[in-house]
């Protein structure tokens, strides 16, 4: 726990040099756009201090999880921040389709046809909502989908 | 009583069946546009504003103005189910309706968010129905000094959401006021912690900052340990308890009041009047302990605002034509289109078509009542749906609602990244409910500090001139230090 | 779509009447056109956007959808159209706050003014200027006295820094003499704001757009003192124009238009021009532009493009003036 309060500690020491920076840096008044960069930068440093002070660091610890845990919430978040970074190349549906019956598979022990019984009608359903009824411009890949 | 003869007028209008179906169609469409993530009220009335081009004033406004409240009944549904809060203004109703749901609780929680609505949503009709002229011009005298000391009164909520630390909870805190300056200031037209990319040059949207560290966030922990699901909750008695409504009573009436005064201030923002709410049901409550467990108060009082916050906002719409929500702006233009223009002229011009909407708004209200009711039964089944489902369900929905706020995939990477941060500060026992309050108050503090020190050639003075400023302000002092002692004392 | 099943169902639903009337275009735009508003729904681009996106919807039978993307006070939503595809299915409406405006006040826009294609001005939304309802000042003059006599008490309102008010209050000011360094300027984060803080008594002056301003003057919150207009404004025949109230040099005005990515074809540009200035003919369409207190204004891509060198002309020395030039 001690650790991770010098860590944090540090990170809102770091932000209140960032704001102190930011502040003097702007081309404006000290009661115009500087005034609240000026007021963080002293908040942050007392709060950084503030966790360097011993009564911090008998609170709870933080309960990080086991490695297989840890992996998974790796595995499901890569799998989020893939599924995003192909969207506006691949296209909304056939994105959406690959990102949930990947998770669909990953998380349960659905059989092949149920997980893609599954993805399926997720994806269609939110293909027709979405893009077709409610018309958001979500991006179509090369099949035009 | 001549209001009241108007008002059975406009329930003579309302009544008839073709401005019946609207505001029913109206209703149905609001609870669809607050339960879909990917759509809020003002892309709703949004859509449907080229139906004004068709429809006669009356059916079209009524429809328009069923949309925005409807969709305060439904924002709460994904925020007691899932913890997606589907607007600003649910984010308090995660804090003790998510926790309901895990006890399998999710029936009298939804239950509970729809009669609050109900309740405070018609009291609030009955303060614009009487009172929408004077409290309009009341609400005129706000000024930027008087903001302030609203702000800083709200501000005082950090202190009792801070949980086990007050160190942690005021971090929480301080990282929102840093995410809300990010991006163009409007008022001096300077970049601000921006680092010359035009992607921050937007800001960062609260919905996206919600969206991560709500329902990403909670999506990553339940991953985690496979067994915490919602899903493997028994299904339990769907409608609150008799005694559990005779507590709410007096809740639903505080939401009402704290509500409805602040959602008359066109300058507030919803979001806050909730968490204001909140806390004003912790401090009464003689087991505060309760709060953020699982306790119902915590979900009628957050709800019962909102809804009061709604009524209360068609006050200034109506009696000077100004919208205190973006939402509410778009429902301008819609009577704008049809030469209608707010202001205390309309309630002469136009007594019947004003009196017709009003009356309109309470028989919405009850519609939407009876038709929540029994959906919660439905959405309470939903908890039984497997996790394995709702995860990419919930995750694919968070894409949706994150991208559809600006029409934007760098909002969706917004999203993602606070859901690291979210889950970071949940394991390190950091509360998130400060970051969101801050990010929320933090332009409204600067605005209202700004332009107060302007109007006054720069002198701080200007807060002790005025009244209702210094009351505010001596009022949320107060109120800190009364939980900062609170803290001190032993459990 | 959901909005176009819903338009035609309801129309035949209430009115008893279908819609319905397609010409068949073989060529542009032969699927929906995305109009990008960088403002939120209810604004002055916003409903300007929708006018005109309306009528070209219903003239060439293709939905002409306006898509809002805020943020940073219009720069994101020029941003994503300027780097779009030239291929006429997404446009940009162009206004004040995000060309000559923007440009006249920072140096360091994250994109040039002339990177784009423009196609035709729509509207004009003419300033206002205005005081409290109940104010001893009943015209410019007495405005400008008080804030000589007492500059240092004098508190005027601005809805934003890049937006109309910033140059049409400037210019009045510095034109009548005023010591505008020692005044007290408050900004606002748009027009409603600053206009309800004019009404509530919190500040004395203001000189915002039409749109923004007739729904308090209408409510008889805040009084017109002149306007900026070549004629007095429809609804408003006790607000004389500015050249009557003694102040012919005032020109500020705001302004929507169409504009598109660098590169657009001459075909689409033409073909959204000649639509506009058919709309700018039509009775119908004009008192729709009425009602939402706009001034249809139509200037063909040349015209309207010179629109905007000379605005920028005209508010660059101003920016600089007054010191808001970042």
């Amino acid at each position: 726990m001690r650790r991770a309060n010098l860590v944090c500690g540090s990170l809102l020491l770091a932000l209140g040099a960032l704001s102190l920076v930011e502040a003097l840096r702007l081309k404006d008044d000290w009661q115009g756009a500087r005034l609240m960069p000026a007021v963080l930068a002293v908040v942050f440093a007392g709060l950084g201090a503030g966790h360097f002070a011993p009564a911090l660091a008998a609170a709870e610890r933080p309960a990080w999880p086991d490695v297989p845990s840890r992996r998974r919430v790796g595995f499901v978040f890569g799998v989020l921040v893939l599924y995003v970074a192909v969207l506006p190349s691949l296209g909304f549906l056939p994105a959406t389709a690959l990102f949930v019956l990947v998770l669909l598979r990953a998380l349960a022990a659905f059989s092949w046809t149920v997980a893609l019984a599954l993805t399926a009608a997720i994806a269609l359903a939110s293909h027709v909502v979405f893009k077709h009824w409610l018309g958001m411009p979500l991006p179509s890949g090369p099949l035009g989908l | 009583m001549e209001t009241l003869g108007f008002l059975l007028h406009g329930f003579a209008q309302a009544l008839t069946p073709t401005n019946l179906m609207f505001a029913f169609i109206g209703s149905v469409l609001g609870t669809l546009v607050g339960v879909l993530p990917g759509i809020g009220p003002t892309s709703g009335i949004a859509i449907l504003l080229p139906l004004t081009s068709f429809l006669p004033p009356a059916p079209a406004i009524i429809m328009l103005a069923a949309i925005y409240y409807g969709a305060m009944y439904g924002g709460s549904t994904t925020a007691i189910l899932v913890n997606i809060p589907g607007e600003v203004a649910s984010v308090v109703t995660t804090l003790d309706g998510y926790q309901m749901a895990r006890q399998g609780r999710a029936g009298p929680a939804l239950a509970i968010a729809a009669i609050s609505s109900f309740v405070a949503g018609t009291l609030g009709l009955v303060g614009l129905t009487f009172f929408a002229p004077p409290l309009a011009d009341a609400a005129l005298r706000i000024g930027p000094p008087e903001y302030f000391g609203l702000v800083i009164l709200a501000f005082s909520v950090v202190v009792s959401l801070s949980g086990a630390s007050l160190v942690k909870g005021l971090s929480a805190a301080a990282l929102g006021a840093l995410f809300a300056l990010v991006g163009l200031d409007p008022m001096s037209g300077v970049r601000r912690f921006a680092f010359g990319t035009t992607t921050m040059l937007g800001g960062i949207d609260f919905i996206a900052v919600i969206i991560g560290l709500f329902a990403i966030t909670e999506v990553l922990l339940s991953v985690e340990e496979s067994a915490r699901a919602v899903s493997l909750a028994a299904l339990g008695k769907l409608m609150p308890r008799w005694d559990e409504l005779r507590r709410c009573v007096g809740t639903m009436l505080r939401a009402t009041g704290v509500g409805f005064f602040l959602g008359l201030l066109p300058g507030s923002t919803p979001g806050a009047i909730s968490f204001i709410a909140y806390d004003l049901e912790k401090r009464v409550s003689k087991t505060p302990e309760r709060f953020s467990r699982g306790a119902i108060e915590g979900v009628a009082a957050p709800e019962g605002a909102n809804n009061a916050t709604t009524s209360a906002g068609f006050v200034p719409l109506f009696a000077l034509g100004i919208p205190a929500t973006p939402a509410l702006a778009v429902l301008l233009s819609g009577l704008m289109i049809y030469g209608l223009q707010p202001g205390p002229m309309l309630f002469e011009k136009q007594p019947q078509f004003v009196w017709t909407i009003i009356a309109s708004m309470y028989v919405g209200n009850v519609m939407l009542l009876v038709l929540n009711l029994p959906l919660v039964g439905l959405w309470a089944r939903l908890c039984r749906v497997p996790y394995a489902v709702m995860a990419p369900l919930i995750l694919l929905f968070s894409v949706l609602g994150a991208f559809s706020v600006r029409n934007n995939f760098s909002d969706v990477g917004m999203a993602l990244a606070f859901g690291v941060l979210g889950y970071l500060m949940v394991k390190l026992g950091y509360p998130t409910a400060p970051l969101v309050l801050a990010l929320i108050l933090t332009p409204m503090l600067e605005n209202a500090l700004r332009q107060s020190l302007s109007m006054a050639h720069g002198s701080p003075l200007i807060f002790f001139t005025r009244p209702i400023a210094v009351t505010l302000i001596g009022a949320g002092l107060a109120l800190t230090a009364w939980s900062l002692l609170s803290r001190r004392a032993p459990q | 779509m959901i909005r176009r099943w819903l338009i035609v169902s309801m129309a035949a639903l209430s009115v008893g009447v279908a819609t319905g009337r397609t010409e068949a275009q073989p060529q542009y735009p032969s699927k929906p056109v995305e109009l990008v508003v960088g403002f939120a729904p209810g604004g002055g681009a916003d409903v300007a956007g929708r006018l005109i996106a309306a009528y070209a919807s219903k003239k060439w039978g293709t939905p002409v959808n306006v898509v809002n993307m805020p943020g940073a006070s219009g720069i994101t939503g020029a941003l994503h159209v300027l780097r779009a595809r030239p291929d006429g299915y997404t446009l940009m409406m162009d206004v004040h706050a995000v060309s000559s405006m923007l440009f006249a006040v920072q140096s360091d826009v994250p994109y040039k003014m002339d990177g784009k294609t423009s196609i035709a001005l729509v509207t004009l939304d003419p300033v206002i200027y205005t005081v409290k309802q109940d104010s001893p000042w009943k015209s410019l003059q007495d405005v400008a006295a008080a804030a000589k006599a007492n500059p240092k008490s004098f508190r005027y309102a601005l809805g934003g820094i890049a937006g109309v008010a910033s140059f049409s209050v400037s210019q009045f000011l510095y034109g009548a003499g005023v010591p505008v360094p020692e005044t007290n300027r408050v900004v606002f984060t748009g027009g409603n704001p600053a206009l309800t803080a004019l009404a509530g008594g919190h500040v004395d002056f203001a000189g915002q757009q039409w749109s923004e301003s007739a729904g308090l003057i209408g409510g008889k919150k805040i009084r017109g003192l002149a306007v900026v207009h070549p004629t007095r404004l429809p609804g408003l025949p006790d607000v004389p124009t500015a050249k009557e109230a003694g102040f012919p040099s005032l020109d500020v005005v705001g302004w929507q238009g169409l504009a598109g990515p660098p590169n657009l074809p001459a075909a689409i540009v033409q073909k959204w021009a000649a639509l506009v200035e058919e709309a700018s003919k039509d009775p119908a369409f004009l008192e729709q532009a009425l009602k939402v207190s706009k001034v249809i204004a139509y200037k063909g891509p040349d015209a309207f493009w010179k629109f905007q060198e000379e605005e920028l002309k005209k508010y660059l020395p101003l920016a600089t003036q007054i010191g808001i030039r970042k």
